[in-house]
């Protein structure tokens, strides 16, 4: 401990005497790290466990696609009603199943107090009532709408509080009607406002998918669960998602044999199982019902090569800003050598002492990536990388469990620790492989 | 300029570091640069004589306002086709007889409405099918005034743009001039037949397969299907294919009609004042604001600025980096400086011999970079074509030919770096002219 608090007050008498060079050196580190945190900021968005989807290491995903013994589709890439019910719900592994429309076919919506007011273009998402269960949603006012509204098709919405705020009806909006696209629905829930970056759940509105469109009753002619619902399952704690797998088996080998006993053909039946991290990570585009750890880890080698790439450049800058320092030390080394210090123990504490400095800029550069983020938050490149390019929104907010959790800091120190390593290893090992004379004879 | 190499081989080991950095980022910027020059080329210095006036078109987009008439229409089991058009030929009509308005049409497609989606084709003289080139095509409802209504001029010696408009045989086309030269060698080729041709795959490999033929009706000037299309190879197909989802409409104003104050006079009345049964005009705006929109989310867009984020972050690491390398062996420097100012060195000339040493040291750098590059281009087919997709790979333009490609691409990215090195370098180095000979002496 006093050694590292000798290695902290050496670096510290080195920045007094050289500020010049260490605020260079400080900037440098953190452009480097700025920029690699803003791939591990990109990545903690899209994988980790954000406010509602604080379960996303448990979600799983399932689409479904038959095709006849032809080859041909039949069209439908979820399930039907029927499917949820007859399968999905009577699964032992699962702790909350939900089912959510297929949103790539929804039209625009705008909404309205009145007819005639001014109308505010929003996003809608149509569910079951499990999604309010399946992600931890916080009620602001009301509650969401249940199990008879979706069997009903009641007009019923939750909408957020942005759209309340916008509809200025800052509370006691519950129970009132508002115009969805000329048509009259009763608000029964506000929910507090998700990220339009997290896409699975982000809406300005969630209304029953029985509601309005008939496309949640989509049926194939003769396959009864293929539909347009997509399933989405959260796991009890301890299962995995080979063993809902396993427990689909049986559900599927007994409606393919029902199935060629209606229609007198051979069906192939595609269960499409994916973890929430295979939703948005996927370099290899190999089949998605591979999901296994080391299929995430090869997935994740390439970001993780890419923040690398993204250290490698400014480290070749800071080598040769220590070889420029090293060079100026060059005496001082010779003297320490000469007294029997070794090679080894010198090099340690040219890197320690460097580390103070790399620590400086990586406190910098966490904060600059931080407000980078904040500052392209609505850029269209932005939002394309979590797959919003085509329907932007006008004001991304953030969520500051976006920015904070251990595993953003522990990355941020590890950068910080391979970025002084590979900017001072090489200089620091050249300087000190000069023989003794040498560096004594070196400044006279 | 001896002095300039003697000084940049006296310091190698410094200048090493920052030569090796500035050979890596022309390779890595090699991608980026060349797909930005390209597409950018496209965009900006490749854009028709012939184009049509964008400044007095509106587009609308028609709306179903189901309130109360939802009950009827769930008993009459949706509106009847007959019914639907009569409508929208009601709203139409309410349009064009708006003192503001010279034609309106209700349009399948039309140029700029929607980047991201547009179609094309490839195409062939009737007669030797396989020279083929690809089109961006656009469909187009006859006798709806189409051509006079998007503006499109028709050249001498093709039917004036309303005759076209009117309804046309049912193997018609219409072309720009510079398809018609592609395909043709002349203009001249209003009655000629021409193919439309699919690229159809097959396991033993691709080939052409003739989908129709087509007799070309007119030749309107050239327009681009895309901001980011290199040349205006345009084809116009009429369809009587009644596509409710897909209609819009086309409104041309009047010469002396603002189109912006157009659009607010209307926009907040618009359901109300333009109805027919319960279909009304949900939305209208410049074609101005609605091209820039489109052009924003366009996919060349987004990789275009998807392209410029690592050439940002490389330009700042290399600023830093030659900011601190010189700025560490201008110091060092000092003497030499002192005596050269002694000796009646100007200011301009110490400073000018620096930025020389940057920019030799750039040159040597990115050299040795292209030359690395080199070793891939000649070997593999990386050479960007930007965004084009309407081509008939026969051009003989810079881009089309590899070593004016490679050349002007090189150039580029040296002066890229030139300018970024220089900014490095000047900061230390006009420090350090700045200081009188005294002071520079003693400092040492």
């Amino acid at each position: 401990m006093s050694k590292l608090l000798l290695y902290v007050r050496q670096a510290l008498a080195l920045i007094r005497e050289d500020k010049q060079f260490s605020a260079i050196y400080i900037a440098g580190t953190a452009v480097a790290i700025a920029s690699a945190m803003v791939v591990a900021l990109i990545l903690h968005i899209r994988m980790g466990n954000i406010y509602p989807e604080v379960n996303r290491d448990r979600t799983i995903y399932v689409g479904s696609n038959f095709t006849r013994s032809d080859g041909g589709y039949i069209g439908y890439s979820g399930y039907s009603p029927q499917a949820v019910e007859e399968m999905f719900s009577k699964l032992e592994c699962a702790e909350v199943v939900s089912a959510v429309m297929n949103t790539d076919y929804i039209y625009s919506f705008t909404v309205c107090k009145e007819v005639g007011k001014q109308e505010v273009p929003v996003s809608a998402m149509f569910t079951d009532p499990n999604f309010f269960r399946l992600y931890e949603f916080k009620f602001v006012e009301g509650k969401p709408y249940n199990e008879e509204n979706l069997k009903n098709a009641d007009r019923c919405v939750v909408i957020t509080e942005a759209l309340a705020r916008k509809l200025q009806a800052e509370s006691g909006l519950v129970g009132q009607t508002i115009q969805l696209n000329y048509l009259p629905y009763r608000v029964v829930g506000v929910v507090k406002g998700v990220s339009p970056l997290l896409k699975e759940t982000s809406a300005d509105i969630y209304m029953p998918y029985t509601v309005s469109d008939s496309r949640s009753h989509w049926k194939a002619e003769n396959v009864t669960w293929a539909g347009g619902l997509e399933v989405r399952v959260l796991l009890k704690k301890g299962y995995t998602r080979e063993m809902l797998m396993d427990e689909l088996e049986p559900y599927k080998a007994k409606y393919l044999s029902m199935l060629k006993s209606t229609t007198g053909e051979d069906w192939n039946w595609y269960i499409q199982v994916r973890p929430h991290w295979r939703r948005v990570l996927n370099f290899f585009g190999e089949e998605v019902n591979d999901a296994s750890t080391t299929d995430l880890l090869a997935n994740l080698s390439i970001p993780a090569l890419f923040m690398l790439l993204l250290l490698l450049l400014p480290a070749i800058n800071l080598s040769g800003m220590v070889s420029n320092q090293m060079e100026a030390r060059v005496a001082e080394m010779g003297i320490r050598k000469a007294f029997g210090a070794k090679k080894r123990v010198l090099l340690n504490e040219v890197i320690q002492e460097n580390l103070v400095l790399t620590l400086c800029g990586g406190v910098v550069g966490y904060l600059l990536s931080w407000l980078f983020i904040a500052a392209v938050r609505n850029s269209t490149l932005f939002l394309s990388m979590f797959g919003r390019e085509y329907d932007p929104v006008d004001n991304v907010s953030l969520q500051l469990d976006m920015f904070f959790t251990p595993t953003l800091f522990l990355i941020a120190f590890a950068c910080c620790a391979v970025l002084n390593l590979m900017a001072a290893l090489i200089p620091a090992w050249t300087s000190l492989k000069k023989p003794i004379v040498e560096s004594l004879n070196q400044k006279k | 300029m001896r002095l300039i190499l003697k000084n940049l081989w006296a310091h190698r080991k410094q200048n090493g570091w920052i030569f090796a950095e500035i050979a890596i980022i022309t390779v890595l910027s090699w991608f980026m640069v060349d797909y930005i020059v390209v597409t950018n080329y496209g965009n900006y210095f490749c854009n028709p004589a012939g184009d049509f006036e964008k400044d007095h078109l509106c587009v609308g987009q028609f709306g179903e306002l189901r309130g109360e008439l939802e009950q009827e229409l769930q008993e009459r089991g949706g509106i009847p086709y007959e019914e639907e058009v009569e409508r929208y030929q009601v709203l139409k009509t309410k349009l064009q007889n708006l003192p503001e308005v010279q034609s309106v049409c209700i349009a399948f497609e039309y140029i700029g409405e929607n980047l991201r989606l547009y179609d094309w084709r490839s195409f062939a003289p009737a007669d030797d099918t396989l020279k083929i080139t690809s089109a961006s095509s656009k469909y187009y409802y006859p006798n709806e005034h189409f051509f006079e209504t998007q503006g499109l001029q028709t050249i001498e010696g093709s039917p004036a743009p309303e005759v076209l408009s009117r309804e046309l045989p049912q193997d018609a086309i219409v072309i720009t001039r510079s398809l018609a030269k592609q395909l043709f060698g002349t203009d001249q080729v209003v009655g000629k037949r021409m193919a439309m041709v699919n690229n159809m795959y097959s396991p033993e490999g691709n080939y052409y397969e003739v989908a129709g033929y087509h007799t070309i009706a007119g030749v309107v000037e050239d327009v681009k299907g895309s901001p980011y299309e290199r040349y205006p190879y345009m084809a116009f197909v009429p369809t009587n294919y009644w596509a409710s989802n897909r209609m819009r409409l086309l409104l041309r104003l009047k010469p002396d009609v603002d189109a912006g104050a157009f659009v607010k006079k209307h926009q907040p009345t618009l359901t109300h004042d333009f109805y027919a049964g319960s279909y009304v005009l949900a939305s209208l705006e410049t074609y101005n604001q609605h091209f820039e929109r489109q052009k924003e989310r366009n996919e060349s867009a987004l990789v275009n600025q998807l392209a410029t984020v690592p050439l940002v972050l490389f330009a700042i690491i290399v600023v830093i980096g030659t900011l601190g390398t010189y700025w560490l062996q201008i110091r060092k420097r000092k003497e030499d400086i002192g005596i050269m100012r002694a000796f009646g060195a100007s200011k301009i000339r110490i400073f000018c011999t620096f930025l020389a040493e940057g920019a030799i040291l750039t040159l040597l750098a990115t050299l040795l970079g292209d030359f690395i590059w080199l070793q891939f281009a000649a070997s593999f087919d990386i050479l960007s074509d930007g965004e084009i997709r309407g081509t008939s790979g026969m051009e003989n333009d810079w881009i089309s030919q590899f070593w004016p490609h490679f050349l002007i691409i090189s150039l580029v990215i040296f002066l890229l770096l030139l300018i970024i090195v220089s900014i490095g370098v000047a900061l230390p180095a006009w420090n350090i002219c700045r200081k009188k000979i005294v002071t520079a002496l003693r400092d040492e």
